[in-house]
């Protein structure tokens, strides 16, 4: 399906946000984390994530270190900060509290 | 040319045009986009795909420009500013070396003009041909010679000044060597710049 891009506008710092709030994790892994808990709806793109990053670390969000990933190659990892961390569970509580909202609005226009 | 070189002339594309200020962000950038390609290439089986998946070179650089844009103003208008004190020093001492304090106005203009021209040819030209071998930054210094002794040599011609063809390589040398010394310093306050902001970022 294809979506209206103003839906999306916003959900990457979210995504971001919710992956590292679980994990520390490196850019390709959170493209493969979208798609797969999406179940391929959500398609992360490579160009509006890692400049998505590059903005949240200057922000003092999130903090990347270089270190060996299971595979044994070095990759960069990214962890939330503090202030990340009290962001991430700010806007989870946010956006749950949004489509809460939507789908009863949603929901009512059927009945 | 092999599949990772194409990999790594993209990722190159995107730097050069992306506009980050700091070498060693740009350092980071570049591995850390490398690594990334040589996952999808696993995964995806060709480079081509790996390609197709991260979209236009231009796009994903502006989108970079702007996390970079405050940044990269402060660090050009730093670059600018010190190529532009240490020419009209320069200017000085060529002034005091040749015992001609009458010419110290048209050095000085001279050495602004260049400043400002190299800092314009950057910003117009330069990044649209920039390329990261040696070859093609010496390339590019040769091309800046001898058209400056060319332009030399006509307009002396022209105003009946006789010059010769040593006499306007003298002079395109000297001002390639003050644009070139330019260049290493705003390369420097560049990198001065880029560690500066990062020292103090969280």
């Amino acid at each position: 399906m294809n979506y209206d891009r103003e839906f999306l506008t916003g959900t990457v710092g979210v995504l971001i946000l919710s992956f590292l709030f679980e994990r520390p994790m490196y850019g390709y892994e959170m493209l493969q984390e979208a798609e797969r808990r999406s179940a391929r709806t959500f398609q992360l793109k490579e160009g509006t994530l890692y400049p998505a990053l590059r903005q949240m670390e200057r922000a003092g969000l999130i903090r990347a270190t270089w270190r060996e990933s299971d595979a044994g190659r070095p990759r960069k990892y990214y962890t939330l900060t503090p202030k990340g961390r009290r962001r991430a569970d700010s806007k989870r509580r946010q956006w749950s509290a949004i489509t809460m909202a939507m789908q009863a609005i949603l929901q009512g226009g059927h009945d | 040319m092999t599949e990772p070189d194409r990999a790594a002339a993209f990722v190159e594309d995107v730097l050069a045009r992306a506009r980050i200020p700091s070498r060693r962000e740009r350092e980071d950038l570049r591995r850390e986009l490398l690594t990334h390609f040589e996952d999808t290439v696993r995964e995806r089986g060709s480079v081509d795909a790996a390609l197709a998946e991260f979209g236009s070179a231009d796009e994903i650089a502006s989108r970079f420009g702007v996390v970079y844009r405050a940044q990269w103003r402060m660090a050009h208008a730093l670059r600018i500013a010190a190529g532009l004190t240490v020419s009209v020093v320069a200017a000085l001492g060529i002034e005091l070396a040749l015992g001609r304090p009458d010419a110290l106005r048209a050095m000085t203009g001279l050495a602004c003009a260049i400043v400002l021209g190299f800092a314009l040819w950057r910003e117009l030209v330069g990044r649209r041909l920039r390329q990261p071998t040696t070859m093609a930054r010496a390339g590019r210094w040769l091309a800046a010679f001898l058209g400056l002794a060319a332009y030399e040599y006509g307009i002396h011609h022209y105003a009946g000044i006789p010059l010769g063809v040593l006499g306007a390589a003298a002079i395109s040398g000297v001002l390639v060597t003050i644009a070139a010394s330019t260049a290493i310093i705003m390369a420097a306050a560049d990198r001065a710049f880029g560690t500066l902001v990062r020292r103090h970022e969280v």
